[in-house]
């Protein structure tokens, strides 16, 4: 499905208060890409990652799902569309402390009254490298390997597109490096539509499509 | 995990003390709810207990009723428990002090009265001329009495309309049994023996043969049109109704001739103002869910927004946190019912077991316990009242939490953002204490959990404070102990007391103060004419007194006297007239003397203006009225017009501290000095009703404990929230070099101010609650004198509850490592 981002503006305040944080911002994402949108903190990027996930919603302009403007929707329709369409990994895994990993993982399935694919679950746990840790709960894992369930998290429910805000930004080089290298595996095995947030430019190179964005400006980089 | 809603049961288990806090202040409030609804069952049925057996257990009695009448009132369908009653006269005790009734009770008609009827014993009469004496009697014949003696009673009756003279006579009574002693009836200065059936009419001629009839009424909605249609066709004039108005008041039955001042308002004010306290309590409790939930869900707000960008709906999140508060109401209202049916089982049993049961009609304690559980109304619906109302509450206060959890925005729970705090003054001031500063910014920057938290403490402080006043509300004795004057009465009927003994009294240190009567009765010569010099003439049956009391009574009499007429009393230029008992004779009113208020009229040549008519007689030795005038003055005027200045009874009250057996030999021997001199005590009966009074008051302490407990469960849940969500700024502040004495100071400070703000407030509403309260007792809206001590112990309650609240957590918070306290920040 492809995801057409149209002259997104978003703008905090008013008067002398007013900060424009997003300025007419317009992509295409087709199915499959990967993409990375890099910029330095304040930037806009997590403003236009949840702009685009559904999550927030813009000033002006509009995101099309195929030909669905998803802002119109109401908060039902919205967290429908977050449970079954998106995957969304945190920069600070968000991860609920009282759960499992196993139960973090089922929780989107849990939400939208789905039955768990145990099969499923277990082949993404093999690939997250996650097999033996799924009755642990989040502060018995390290950095990496929360990251490594909220990864699953995202992917559970076979969303469309994974958005991922900085997803290595609270993790250690070894450990951010291994989570990057099973996001791109996973994206490749399942053929999904990955966008990343990162100020990382290693990570960003990974992507076939990046985008930069300074002060609420988005352009693609070697856009040719 | 088959549910997302199973994340509430772990949540709650995660979040031990926030979930044993909820928990707490939902048993609390389901525990009070209970409680107050089955207390106040239990507390209606003591006070109609309380009221039947100081009183009878009738509503009314006709008095002064042929056969014929008495037997129509006992076939009348609408009426029930009827007692007929057959006086045989009364015998004069101790001097005249007190009056011992001799009566025939017919069938059941003694069952009404168990303080009569309790043998201590032989048995009750069953024969003619066979009588039962109360225990309290005997030492007034001047010999040992035992059952089987034959005793020989001068007796006398009269009738209440005065058609006939009195008779006397004097008969020889085989005693069959003693009553126990019961001191009520010294109140009234009587006592009651029961004599056996055939008895009067032995002993008397077919005139003085009258009746009376005891009778509750069916339809208590109707009881006073029943009374006047029933008075009507049996032609019963009015003066012959005795109304049992201390039991009609408890009941709430509605009367014309109200002598209770709460008969309107008396028991649906109680029940109103009992709601009212009901409420706070709910609403205290309610703000305490409120408060902890709303803590809650903002220390999980992260939580929520990560919810709700992965997909979850608001009603989703909204059954959570609602999912939470029904598990803890699932475990906390069970374990609310169990003790608060277990507290009102309690203190039930512990109110009524240390007190005499005899004031309840009951024999045993048991008996009573047994009484007032059966017959308290709706067994289950107390507790169905209190879950349903505890569950409804808990919901409304979970509503707003869980609507804000729901509404949180994902991106700005997940970013992490902290709360940004407003500060309006801004002023560069000298900082005095630094402490005592910042707790007040501390305050300020939580203002809704301040406001609430202090609400809360309020609301416990009003109810703490209201229901001392509304405890007396409930107090049915107090009407019965206003009717003696003083802790003893001294009475000379005949040479009066001396003005220098009666000083002599006044002065004994165990005396704080007297009340004093004089009075003389002039009974018209067979000219109709009397010994004093009046501007007015008097029926030839009305007898003229002179009464002079002293001047703080004036307003006994007549309460509504302006200062004038109160100085013209004093002064000796008016007077209060108690004007003749109006009766009819053969069918028609009895022509009277009536004086009105502002009429003139003079005795001895000395002109009083007439300032009140009192519905009251001075009388002494707990004696009758003799028909006729009397006019009351100050004691001044008296010995004016009377040329006496002797004291004809005086009622000395004692001080708390007094010995009164030491008191009574001293008062023995100054009897002696003044002949004809002779002294009653009521102190006996005071203590005993002040006793039933007691387990009142208990009743509603119990509840005051109760309200002060969630009270002080949400001081400690904001204090605890206020320090465990401030663990890394207490770190920073210690790094910079804050000692944990400043530290203490600091949340201590805090825990001062909630004590001192909901100490002001509440004792403002309180005195609010007390002066409306004191209204609907007095019918008039008047500013009463605030309840200082329980103002004062409210004050000292909470400001220590506040500090102690503080210092605990603080110790442990004290005591961490500061590195981690810092770190403690995600």
């Amino acid at each position: 499905m492809e995801i057409q981002v149209k002259n997104i503006s978003k703008i905090y305040g008013t008067k002398e208060s007013r900060v424009i944080a997003l300025d007419s911002a317009s992509m295409t994402i087709k199915e499959g890409d990967f993409i990375s949108i890099m910029g330095p903190s304040g930037s806009g990027k997590s403003t236009l990652l949840h702009i685009i996930s559904g999550v927030d919603h813009p000033t002006s302009g509009m995101v099309l799902y195929g030909n669905t403007d998803i802002h119109k929707g109401s908060d039902k329709e919205m967290s429908a569309f977050r449970r079954q369409k998106i995957g969304f990994i945190f920069q600070q895994f968000h991860l609920l402390p009282v759960l499992t990993a196993r139960e973090n993982i089922i929780m989107p399935l849990l939400l939208d009254k789905q039955k768990v694919e145990e099969d499923y679950l277990q082949k993404l746990a093999t690939l997250l490298g996650l097999e033996n840790r799924l009755s642990h709960l989040p502060y018995e894992l390290s950095g990496g390997q929360q990251q490594r369930v909220a990864i699953a998290r995202a992917l559970i429910a076979r969303p469309d597109i994974i958005f991922a805000d900085e997803p290595t930004g609270n993790l250690d080089s070894k450990s951010g490096g291994e989570v990057m290298k099973m996001l791109c595996q996973i994206r490749k095995q399942m053929n999904k539509t990955l966008v990343v947030i990162t100020h990382d430019s290693r990570i960003a190179q990974m992507a076939e499509h990046r985008f930069t964005i300074i002060d609420g400006k988005l352009s693609e980089v070697n856009a040719s | 995990m088959k549910s997302y809603l199973s994340l509430a049961f772990r949540e709650l288990k995660a979040q031990k003390i926030t979930a044993a806090l909820i928990l707490a202040a939902v048993i609390l409030s389901s525990l009070m709810t209970t409680a107050i609804s089955t207390s106040l069952g239990i507390l209606q049925e003591m006070r109609i207990e309380q009221a039947a057996s100081l009183n009878g257990n009738r509503y009314g009695t006709f008095h002064q009723l042929t056969g014929e009448q008495a037997e129509k009132i006992v076939n009348d369908p609408r009426l029930y428990d009827v007692g007929v009653i057959l006086t045989a006269g009364s015998v004069a005790l101790a001097d005249g002090s007190l009056s011992l009734f001799t009566r025939e009770y017919a069938a059941d008609a003694l069952e009404a009265y168990p303080f009569i009827n309790r043998l201590k014993e032989g048995r009750l009469p069953e024969a003619p001329m066979e009588i039962a004496l109360p225990e309290n009697s005997l030492p007034y014949f001047g010999r040992e009495i035992h059952v089987g003696d034959t005793v020989t009673l001068s007796a006398e009756i009269s009738l209440m309309d005065g058609s006939l003279p009195s008779y006397g006579y004097s008969a020889d009574f085989k005693v069959c049994g003693i009553l126990e002693a019961n001191y009520v009836g010294y109140a009234t200065g009587t006592l009651e023996a029961v004599l056996g059936q055939g008895s009067a009419s032995a002993l008397l001629p077919e005139s003085y043969l009258l009746y009376s009839a005891d009778f509750k009424v069916r339809d208590e909605g109707r009881f006073q049109a029943l009374v006047d249609e029933l008075a009507q066709s049996l032609g019963i004039p009015e003066a012959h109704i005795q109304y049992n108005w201390v039991l009609l008041d408890a009941l709430g039955i509605s009367y014309d001739k109200a002598g209770s001042s709460d008969t309107d308002t008396g028991f649906s004010f109680m029940t109103l103002a009992a709601g009212l306290i009901g409420l706070l309590v709910l609403l205290a409790a309610g703000l305490v869910i409120y408060n902890i939930l709303k803590i809650a869900v903002t220390k999980r707000i992260r939580e929520f927004g990560a919810l709700r960008a992965i997909g979850s709906e608001r009603g989703q999140i909204y059954r959570l946190v609602s999912l939470e508060l029904l598990t803890l109401c699932g475990i906390g209202i069970p374990i609310g019912l169990c003790f608060g049916a277990l507290s009102a089982k309690g203190i039930l049993i512990a109110a009524t077991g240390i007190f005499n049961p005899d004031l309840f009609l009951a024999e045993s304690t048991a008996q009573l316990n047994d009484s007032i559980r059966q017959t308290t109304p709706g067994n289950v619906l107390p507790y169905f009242a209190g879950a349903a109302v505890t569950l409804l509450f808990a919901m409304l206060a979970a509503f707003p939490a869980a609507r804000y959890a729901s509404h949180v925005s994902p991106t700005l729970a997940m970013s992490g953002q902290k709360v940004t705090l407003k500060r309006r003054n801004r002023k560069v001031k000298p900082i005095r204490n630094f402490e005592a500063y910042y707790a007040r910014l501390n305050l300020k920057r939580g203002r809704g959990r301040t406001l609430i938290t202090i609400l809360s403490l309020v609301m416990s402080i009003t109810v703490f404070v209201a229901l001392q006043s509304f405890s007396s509300l409930l107090d049915t004795s107090r009407d019965v102990q206003e009717l003696n004057p003083g802790d003893y009465s001294v009475t000379n009927e005949t040479t009066g007391m001396e003005p220098q003994s009666v000083e002599e009294l006044r002065e004994n240190e165990w005396v704080e103060r007297l009340s004093t009567t004089k009075l003389s009765i002039y009974p018209p010569d067979e000219q109709g004419r009397f010994p004093l010099t009046l501007d007015f003439s008097l029926e030839s049956w009305e007898a003229f007194h002179i009464a002079g009391i002293d001047e703080d009574s004036f307003t006994s009499f007549a309460p509504d006297l302006s200062e004038q007429d109160k100085s013209d009393l004093r002064s000796g230029s008016a007077c209060i007239v108690k004007n003749p008992i109006p009766f009819t004779y053969e069918g028609e009113t009895v022509a009277a003397t009536t004086f009105q208020a502002g009429d003139t009229l003079s005795v001895n040549g000395h002109p009083l203006r007439v300032a009140a008519i009192t519905q009251g007689a001075v009388s002494i030795n707990n004696q009758g009225y003799l028909n006729g005038v009397q006019i009351i003055v100050s004691e001044k005027t008296y010995d004016l017009l009377t040329g006496t200045d002797r004291y004809s009874e005086i009622y000395p009250i004692l001080r708390q501290d007094a010995d009164s057996a030491l008191f009574e030999d001293w008062l023995g021997e100054w009897c002696d000095q003044n002949p004809g001199s002779h002294w009653l005590s009521y102190r006996q009966t005071d203590a005993q009703l002040v006793e039933s009074f007691g387990q009142i008051r208990m009743l509603c302490w119990g509840l005051i404990l109760l309200i002060g407990l969630i009270g002080i469960l949400n001081i400690i849940n904001t204090v605890y929230s206020n320090i465990h969500t401030r663990i890394s700024e207490i770190g920073i502040q210690r790094a910079i070099g804050m000692d944990t004495k400043s530290l203490y100071k600091t949340f201590l400070w805090e825990g001062a101010y909630y004590g001192l703000i909901a100490s002001a407030a509440g004792g403002l509403l309180g005195y609010v609650c007390t002066v409306f309260i004191n209204a609907a007792t007095t019918d008039a809206l008047t500013l009463v004198a605030p309840p200082v001590l329980s103002l004062a112990q409210a004050a000292l309650v909470s400001v220590a509850a506040c500090l102690l609240a503080t210092v605990v957590p603080l110790r442990a918070i004290a005591r961490l490592n500061i590195v981690r306290s810092i770190d403690a920040v995600e």
